[in-house]
């Protein structure tokens, strides 16, 4: 489904991986995670090739990548309270670790995910989008991991709550060196989250590199399409970018076809 | 991989219709089903008196007396006595030990037998799956009853071993059931994140996935326990498996269906006690699928699509009106239109809004889920969901009133002057019929036209909307469609009775940014070309800045700002309309923090009487805590103080682009 895609992620960056569905990005992310099957390539972490893994993957390697999900209150267990699921993870990474201890790192982990301690105790109904969301990330980073994949990770929630979640996870990179590899399909999103970007068309990387070079000065004719069909909140740039992309869409169907993969 | 889908805000508002949030957990709920806490309660008292059976029986079981053989109900034998003068009462007593122990016996075998494999199996998939399905379509061929005569022949008789092989053939359902659940359960999220987790195996299953899958097993143990039951007093019937020391009811029911003609009393007292317990288990088991399925099946009665029943100080002239300003049948006029949850006093969902759409005109609708946004466009087309109603005010589709009008006019106005178009079109479709019938069954709804003209019709409706091949592709069925050209298919469908008005919902939500353009771009083509008025609900306000002319803001069921997109995202009044801006990312410079809005939005019963931002709101003051009217486009009593900055951009500056 992917082919032949190669990007790094450094020591507490952000890599942006965009693209539109069917691209492979969520594909790319789960290879990492385990999660599907890879069949050609490598996928080297700290020097260490995961696919030599086979089906089960160590648990430093569990303890070392994490991931948060879209859908926010799907990937909590529905019968757990949040201190059961935190505690299960931690017992897992840390299994000599005491009740009690157990208790004041779940409240830490609370505390850093912008979360109240009484929040522990609900089931996950009981809680907004973002405040699952928050517990998502809390027990990513409850086993302190070296990088997060976070698969459009806000995409489900409203603007204000996303900007919540993306400045927390700002912040947590900041204080703990996470690494992200941020798959969304937002533009903007990446952009303000990412140091490097690649962009993604139909299972392979048509470009990447620095945030502001992809943006600014776009080399691949996918990748300006891509830009110019993104709508910002700015009426004037949005009437110049409509005359350009009626204009680029006109001369695209005429050469292009294999660039528009709707229509 | 797949298209990254915003959870309906639909979801939102009905969640938000229901009085409380909190959730009830499955004890409290199968506990408040009257039907499961009576058959439970009863089968608890049988459980005791199973126990207690020594001190209860008035008689040992066992103990022959000839000379009160076959005798009817008496004093001293209540219900008679058998063939060797045995006590009936005594014998149905130490009955239910006999039919409650093989009962239990055989489905908590099956429980662990099925579940356990059904776990592993269905986690494991692949070729295991395949193997284990084979064998339990095997095992399911047979008829439990065969099974047990075959294995009390083989592992010697009694009714210990014939249960045994009753329990292996209930197995074979436990395991399929569980094995469908672990299907789904495994794709969900929580059981990729408890992977990534590092969780062992028995974790996964047991711990994650299995207290997500108990219910529906909860349920199909309690109707096995009458099958069971069922299975054994059929064996006592037949003689099989019975040992001497235990009395079984399908063993009396035996006897006394030998001396029928002699004693006939006696074959009523355990025929009705199977009867009786077999109906207790399924009862159980129904009232338990019931209690877990309420929170699916509870919905209003009322089937109301405008229904005052709002204040009729409020109310508004008679169902048609010609008005001055709304006579072009193109516009679209609401005014002060509330929607309640819950009947008169209920829940207010949506608060006095209004606005306006001429034709040739985009009014988009933007706020965050549970603002009220899509409630709002399920009002105008009356279709709001049961339990939801109009409380007061008007929806004009030029010059017809449409609040309290009846379902004739409704009818009328919905499709011929009104369209709408949802977020995910193929569900707005039927799977099961090619668009090209759909959309002529769409056209001659509205039109007296035959089926030839209708189907002409259909296909140039298709070029219209711009999918290519129309003629070819009306013989399509609507998955064969991909997203945008479902969603012009879409559009298609609701232009098919010639509307003047459009209503779109979050039309582009689900579709890829390229896709989301040239949808946007057809539908601000089709409006200049076909003069339509267009509400265009939306929670993105790129989408608002690029196709619509005028925008209502949201905000908790009512409209805080409104006008012109230019001047409001240039210049906003409204805090929230500020916070909105700030929160988008991407609107020019890049800066490390983004600003927020504290909190979320609150659901409709803790709206305030006052401002319902305030809380939320940075520039909140005493004089927020009154109700707040809109005036002049925006809700905020001290929107002529504030200084808000716009939208935050680098470069060219909104005043010039006018």
């Amino acid at each position: 489904m992917v082919d032949g895609v190669s990007f790094e992620v450094g020591e507490s960056t952000t890599f942006g991986l965009v693209g539109e569905s069917g691209a492979g990005k969520s594909t790319v992310g789960n290879a990492i995670l385990g999660l599907a099957p890879i069949s050609a390539g490598s996928v080297v972490f700290d020097g260490v090739d995961i696919s030599s893994f086979g089906r089960r993957m160590p648990l430093w390697y569990r303890k070392a990548v994490q991931v948060v999900f879209q859908d926010p209150l799907a990937s909590l267990n529905p019968r757990m309270t949040v201190r059961t699921s935190l505690r299960h993870v931690l017992t897992r990474h840390w299994p000599s670790l005491k009740r009690a201890a157990v208790d004041a790192r779940i409240d830490d982990l609370l505390d850093r995910v912008g979360l109240q301690p009484h929040h522990a105790d609900r089931f996950p109904r009981q809680l907004s989008g973002g405040q699952c969301q928050r517990v998502a990330i809390a027990r990513a980073i409850a086993v302190e991991p070296r990088l997060i994949v976070c698969d459009e990770a806000v995409s489900a929630l409203d603007v204000s709550t996303q900007a919540q979640v993306m400045n927390l996870l700002a912040k947590l990179q900041r204080d703990m060196g996470i690494s992200y590899l941020f798959v969304a399909h937002d533009l903007e999103v990446v952009r303000h989250i990412s140091n490097h970007v690649g962009v993604m068309y139909k299972g392979s990387m048509v470009e990447s590199g620095p945030v502001d070079e992809v943006y600014e000065n776009p080399s691949q004719d996918y990748t300006r399409t891509l830009l110019s069909a993104t709508l910002v909140p700015d009426p004037a740039v949005q009437r110049l970018r409509r005359e350009a992309r009626t204009g680029r869409v006109h001369a695209l169907s005429g050469t292009g076809a294999e660039l528009t993969p709707e229509l | 991989m797949s298209n990254p889908v915003r959870p309906t805000t639909q979801a939102v508002d009905i969640s938000a219709t229901r009085a409380s949030a909190a959730p009830r957990r499955t004890v409290h709920r199968i506990l408040s089903s009257r039907k499961a806490v009576i058959s439970g309660a009863i089968i608890l008292g049988l459980i005791v008196i199973a126990i207690a059976a020594p001190l209860i029986a008035p008689y040992d079981p066992l103990a022959p007396d000839p000379s009160n053989a076959l005798s009817g109900p008496t004093a001293a034998h209540w219900l008679g006595t058998d063939d060797i003068g045995r006590d009936t009462l005594s014998r149905l007593i130490y009955g239910i030990r006999t039919s409650l122990i093989a009962s239990f016996e055989a489905v908590i075998i099956a429980v662990v037998l099925g579940v356990g494999l059904g776990l592993l199996i269905g986690y494991a998939s692949g070729l295991a799956d395949r193997i284990g399905m084979r064998v339990a379509d095997a095992f399911q061929a047979l008829p439990p009853i065969l099974l047990a005569l075959v294995l009390a022949s083989v592992i010697g008789t009694g009714l210990v071993n014939a249960m045994v092989g009753v329990g292996i053939i209930f197995a074979v359902s436990f395991f399929r059931i569980t094995r469908g659940e672990v299907l789904v359960q495994r794709e969900l999220l929580y059981v990729k994140a408890a992977r990534v987790g590092g969780f062992r195996l028995r974790a996964i299953l047991f711990r994650e996935i299995l207290p997500n899958i108990a219910p529906t097993l909860v349920v199909q143990g309690a109707i096995a326990l009458g099958m069971a039951l069922l299975v054994e007093a059929m064996l006592g019937f037949l003689g099989v498996g019975q040992e001497t020391t235990q009395v079984s009811w399908g063993t009396m029911l035996n006897a006394a269906q030998q001396y029928q003609l002699l004693q006939p009393v006696m074959t009523i007292a355990p025929g009705l006690a199977i009867t009786a317990v077999v109906l207790l288990f399924n009862l159980l088991g129904d009232g338990i699928n019931e209690s877990i399925g309420n929170d699916r099946n509870r919905s209003g009665r009322a089937k109301a699509w405008f229904v005052r029943s709002g204040a009729p100080s409020t109310s508004r002239p008679p169902a048609v009106v010609e008005t001055t300003a709304a006579s072009d049948p193109a516009t679209l006029a609401v005014s002060n239109l509330s929607v309640v949850t819950g009947g008169e006093g209920g829940t207010e969902l949506v608060s006095a809004v209004s606005f306006e759409v001429r034709r040739g005109e985009t009014v988009a609708l933007v706020g965050e889920s549970g603002c009220g946004k899509s409630m709002t466009a399920k009002a105008l087309m009356g279709l709001l969901p049961p339990g939801v109603a109009v409380s007061e005010g008007s929806v004009r589709v030029g010059g017809v009133e449409l609040v309290g009008a009846d379902s004739r006019t409704l009818r009328d106005v919905r499709g011929n002057r009104i369209g709408m178009i949802f977020q995910d079109s193929i569900s707005s479709l039927s799977p099961v019929h090619t668009i090209g019938r759909q959309l002529s069954d769409a056209v001659r709804a509205h039109k007296r036209v035959s089926r030839k003209e209708a189907r002409r019709s259909a296909a140039e409706l298709l070029t219209l909307v711009g999918v290519p091949n129309a003629e070819a592709r009306l013989s399509d069925y609507p998955h064969q469609f991909s997203g945008g050209m479902a969603q012009r298919v879409g559009i298609a469908a609701a232009l098919a009775g010639d509307p003047d008005v459009l209503i779109a919902d979050e039309p582009t939500t689900a579709l890829d940014v390229t896709i989301q353009a040239r949808v946007l771009d057809l539908l601000m083509e089709l409006r200049d070309r076909l003069g339509l008025a267009v509400v265009l609900i939306t929670h993105d306000l790129g989408v608002v800045a690029d196709s619509a002319d005028r925008v209502a803001v949201m905000y908790a069921g009512q409209v805080v700002e409104y006008g012109e997109v230019g001047s409001v995202f240039a210049r906003p009044q409204h805090p929230y309309t500020q916070a909105l801006l700030d929160a988008s990312p991407g609107v020019g410079s890049r800066v490390e923090e983004m600003a927020t809005i504290p909190g979320s939005v609150p659901p409709p019963w803790e709206w305030s009487s006052g401002c319902r931002f305030a809380d939320r709101c940075a520039f909140a003051s005493r004089a927020c805590s009154t109700a707040v009217p809109l005036v002049n486009g925006v809700r905020c009593v001290r929107a002529d103080e504030l200084q808000l900055r716009g939208l935050r951009r680098e470069g060219a500056s909104s005043d010039s682009t006018t």
